[in-house]
């Protein structure tokens, strides 16, 4: 359907537009949808996980309480601080969000649809990290306070210290399948096994390394509202604010679209149709982190870098050197 | 004019602003960030010859992971909230200078030795170059590698904290 | 494109990075500066194998070989920059107790 309409769309602009505007298009509209959706359901799962009765004001049933929260987000005065880097200030939330939306592009649909076929595109996904402790320090350093300068740098090095498992974890499904093509591994699997078999030490380590990479908890330091450390997202208000909110969830449903691509067979299913079967494997993975958000505990900064460290990226390393070896051996 | 043409154009451009922020913003945030743009831009340049591997390589490390490290050292290296000092208005004029006339030389130099002509565009396999790293560059490969080694353990070294002579 | 292109946009790259090196006086500025002049060589040396007659995975090498370098060196300017601040400001501000959290 996606490749019919792009034709339609190629006959007055060519080709290469065609895929641009769809893709942009398509992208920021399915995101955009999933995010709100997704709000919604990490209220039901909150609710339902630890017994209370959530917000139900707003009719029915609480459903809609996600359109009131945007509505009051965007309806809030923006202010700037004074000591702020205005450009850089204004570029941050933007600039988190950007790199999730180009992995949203390489993660391949169906059979023959990804907006981006890139011949190494797992490598691209390597950037995502990168360039987002790169805004998440900006967006920190721009607000010219100290305390937002130390959140920023907790929530960067919590970023690449749990970078670190999944990129490895990755890194062995590459070893696997013999291809950086996000396409071709999700072909690949349909000869073999879901690589969630082969390599259940790598699943296990990217699932919890993405949920450190998102920021949810039990990884949640940066929005922890008790710890004196400031946070990035304190520093601003309404729509901005909302900017970095959204980018969180976007990120985990992008990343959990990663990890079905890698480890669950991607798009592949009997009935359904590919993009569906894709949603469903991610919104799996993703209501495995919000059932880990509300049942355990937060860990302490501390305890997470020692965690990340010195247990999951040896782990990440030696599921490495264990999958080069089996490869090597059997060819 | 081709759609590699178009992207070397757009791309040089990025990059020589990227470039000029680089080293004429007063701030050293500003020149890291500067920097990543320039890498960006240097990556696009690197597409348009038909090196994706080594373009996403660029924009991976050299615009995503290096300027990280290096704002972590401005962060570090900031006293007490105030730019350093800039330099005279003569010592800019020469630094340009000679870095005019450095530029040119090496002009010079470069469009000057005989290099045989273009066969055409050719794709570069990375596979074939990550085979060359092993067999016929096997050496430099290894320095490489000693030397990223070498840096991290000098570098933690370095940055130790010293545990106090007396314990109290 | 033709060749000339790119060298002179390494080329000129490389004299920006030259200008930076000699006028910059932060440390971080100086690394930048280098690391531009890094990429400039890189620049040219891929566009030289690429498109000439050359050999183009040479130019691959090369630029590999600049950016574990370049990553190297920047480890390295953390560490100083890191040391140095300890150093000029004495106090031991990692082990406050209020900061962790």
């Amino acid at each position: 359907m996606l490749s019919g309409l792009r034709d339609l769309l190629a006959g007055p602009i060519g080709q290469f537009p065609a895929t641009l505007v769809l893709g942009a298009v398509c992208i920021l509209g399915c995101l955009s949808l999933n995010t709100l959706f997704l709000a919604w359901l990490e209220r039901v799962v909150s609710v339902r996980i630890q017994r209370r009765l959530g917000p139900v004001e707003v009719k029915p049933q609480g459903a809609l309480q996600t359109a009131a929260d945007v509505t009051m987000l965007l309806g809030r005065r923006l202010l700037t601080p004074v000591a702020a880097d205005r450009h850089v200030y204004l570029a941050a939330p933007v600039l988190v969000f950007a790199p999730t939306l180009c992995v949203a592009s390489l993660i391949p649909l169906s059979g023959a649809e990804a907006f981006a076929d890139v011949p190494y595109g797992l490598l691209m996904v390597g950037a995502l990290p990168c360039f987002t402790a790169l805004a998440i320090i900006m967006a920190g350093w721009s607000s010219g306070e100290g305390r937002a300068v130390l959140g920023a740098m907790r929530s960067v090095a919590q970023v690449i210290a749990c970078g670190m498992p999944v990129l490895l974890s990755v890194l062995s499904v590459v070893l696997i399948s013999q291809t950086m093509n996000l396409r071709r591994i999700v072909e690949a699997q349909q000869h073999t096994a879901w690589y969630v078999v082969y390599q259940p030490v790598a699943a296990a380590l990217y699932v919890i390394g993405i949920a450190a990479v998102a920021s949810r908890a039990p990884f949640g330091i940066p929005e922890a509202g008790s710890v004196p450390i400031g946070d990035v997202r304190a520093e601003r208000a309404g729509m901005r604010l909302a900017m970095f909110r959204f980018a969180e969830h976007t990120n985990m449903l992008v990343l959990g679209a990663l990890g079905a691509t890698l480890f669950l067979g991607g798009w592949m299913g009997p009935f359904l149709p590919g993009p569906v079967w894709l949603l469903l494997k991610a919104y799996a993975i993703v209501f495995l982190m919000m059932w880990t958000r509300w049942t355990c505990r937060r860990l302490r900064f501390g305890r997470l870098m020692r965690l990340a460290w010195g247990y999951l990226a040896p782990a990440a390393l030696v599921n490495l050197v264990a999958t080069a070896a089996f490869v090597s051996v059997l060819g | 004019m081709s759609w590699a043409g178009a992207l070397f154009g757009v791309a040089a451009v990025i990059a020589l602003i990227g470039a000029v922020g680089a080293v004429g913003l007063r701030s050293a945030f500003h020149n890291v960030l500067g920097f990543a743009v320039a890498m960006l831009g240097v990556a696009g340049v690197f597409l348009s010859v038909g090196h994706d591997f080594l373009a996403i390589v660029f924009v991976l490390i050299c615009g995503g992971a290096l300027p990280v490290v290096m704002v972590h050292a401005v962060l570090l290296n900031r006293p007490a909230g105030e730019a350093p000092r800039p330099r005279g208005r003569a010592a800019t004029l020469g630094a340009a200078a000679v870095a005019a006339a450095g530029a040119v030389a090496a002009w010079l130099v470069v469009s000057g030795a005989p290099w045989p002509p273009a066969g055409g565009r050719r794709e570069v396999e990375a596979a074939w170059a990550g085979y060359r790293f092993l067999t016929d560059y096997v050496l430099a490969f290894e320095l490489v590698s000693v030397l990223i080694a070498v840096a991290m353990i000098g570098a933690v070294t370095v940055a130790r904290r010293r545990r106090p002579k007396s314990e109290g | 494109m033709p060749l000339a292109a790119y060298l002179a946009f390494g080329t000129l790259l490389f004299g920006i990075g030259l200008f930076g090196l000699l006028q910059r006086r932060s440390l971080v500025s100086v690394l930048v500066a280098i690391d531009l002049m890094l990429a400039a060589v890189s620049v040219n040396v891929v566009a030289l194998t690429t498109l000439s007659g050359r050999d183009g995975s040479l130019g691959l090498v090369v630029s590999l070989i600049l950016v574990g370098v370049a990553a190297a060196e920047t480890a390295v300017v953390l560490s100083l920059s890191v040391a140095a601040e300890r150093r000029s400001r004495g106090a031991d501000v990692e082990g406050d107790p209020e900061i962790e959290g």
